[in-house]
């Protein structure tokens, strides 16, 4: 098996993605595993939940504004207290057209195992279709139960129809709150008529917030909150597909 | 007391809150909005950062002004 390559991206900003991101990084490496998580996304928001200071603005673009000075993007990758190690994105936003660059560089990395875990953070507003994604990888649009979702969910279908992909794709619920009515009924819609709906969601906990404002994951914060169960579920998901 | 322009809220309709969640009239705590907003910003790592970097940043510019 190699390189276990996962892209999360929100069909919309505000989704949760990076949360979603920071907490399977932590999973996986209290299971042991060999993780990795990059941040592709010019808010540059993934590193506060792995502790990182504020005002530490520096990542991967940092190294593609003056390539003669800088570090190569490679050397920008940090380690949190758990382990994972982590790659911000840096404060040059214009730099993320270089984005399809640090994805196909990413599958030669020396330093990298061969059964190591992959994760990036990817920007909603990206065109998924323009990532250079392959075989083996994996794409989760992660979603939220409500209408402008469900609305651009149907945009994406008609857009990419056509289309043959070699990556696997699917749709992630997340922020799920069981007690709204609209969506129960957005659920119910989905799991029936939406084939790449992931076959689990992730609750709506206030656990995310607090864990964020204590620059840190909800593994560490809550161990045995609602969301935390979510998480493993989802680990155990991606880890028997790399398993099939 | 003193209104807070900012943001609407009087500093004794926040007091009174905080007492609401004591239950217990013993529990009445009268404090300033400016100590609410301070001990908010140092209950949290991420706020206390965020609120150190605005500081010096505002420091900086003083200085370049001076």
């Amino acid at each position: 098996m190699s390189l276990k390559r996962i892209f999360f991206s929100g069909l919309k900003g505000g989704v949760g993605t990076s949360s979603i991101v920071a907490n399977i990084a932590c999973a996986l490496k209290y299971e042991n595993e060999e993780v990795f998580a990059v941040d592709l996304d010019k808010k540059n928001e993934l590193r506060l939940h792995f502790g990182m200071d504020w005002q530490n603005e520096s990542g991967w673009t940092n190294s593609f504004v003056d390539q003669n000075i800088e570090k190569k993007w490679t050397e920008h990758f940090y380690k949190d207290s758990d382990g994972v190690k982590f790659l911000p994105f840096g404060n040059f936003p214009k730099m993320e057209c270089y984005i399809p660059d640090i994805i196909k560089q990413s599958n030669q990395l020396s330093f990298l195992q061969d059964h190591a875990w992959l994760l990036f953070d990817c920007p909603s507003h990206i065109d998924k279709e323009e990532l250079p994604l392959g075989k083996g990888d994996v794409l989760i649009e992660v979603i939220n139960c409500n209408p402008a979702c469900h609305s651009l969910m149907n945009v994406s279908h008609n857009n990419n129809q056509s289309i043959q992909k070699d990556y696997e794709h699917y749709f992630l619920i997340n922020n799920f709150n069981s007690n709204s009515e609209i969506e129960v009924d957005i659920y119910q819609l989905w799991r029936d008529c939406e084939p790449k709906l992931a076959p689990f969601f992730i609750h709506s906990d206030e656990v995310i917030k607090e864990a964020l404002a204590f620059k840190n994951v909800a593994f560490n914060c809550a161990r045995y909150s609602v969301v935390i169960d979510d998480y493993k579920t989802l680990i155990s998901w991606l880890i028997s597909k790399f398993n099939d | 007391m003193q209104s807070n322009k900012n943001n609407g809220y009087r500093t004794h309709d926040i007091s009174r809150l905080i007492s609401s969640y004591g239950g217990n009239t013993a529990d009445y705590i009268e404090i300033t909005e400016e100590e609410l907003i301070k001990n908010t910003i140092n209950k949290y790592p991420l706020f206390r950062d965020i609120n150190i970097a605005k500081t010096n940043i505002m420091q900086n510019i003083k200085k370049v002004a001076t």
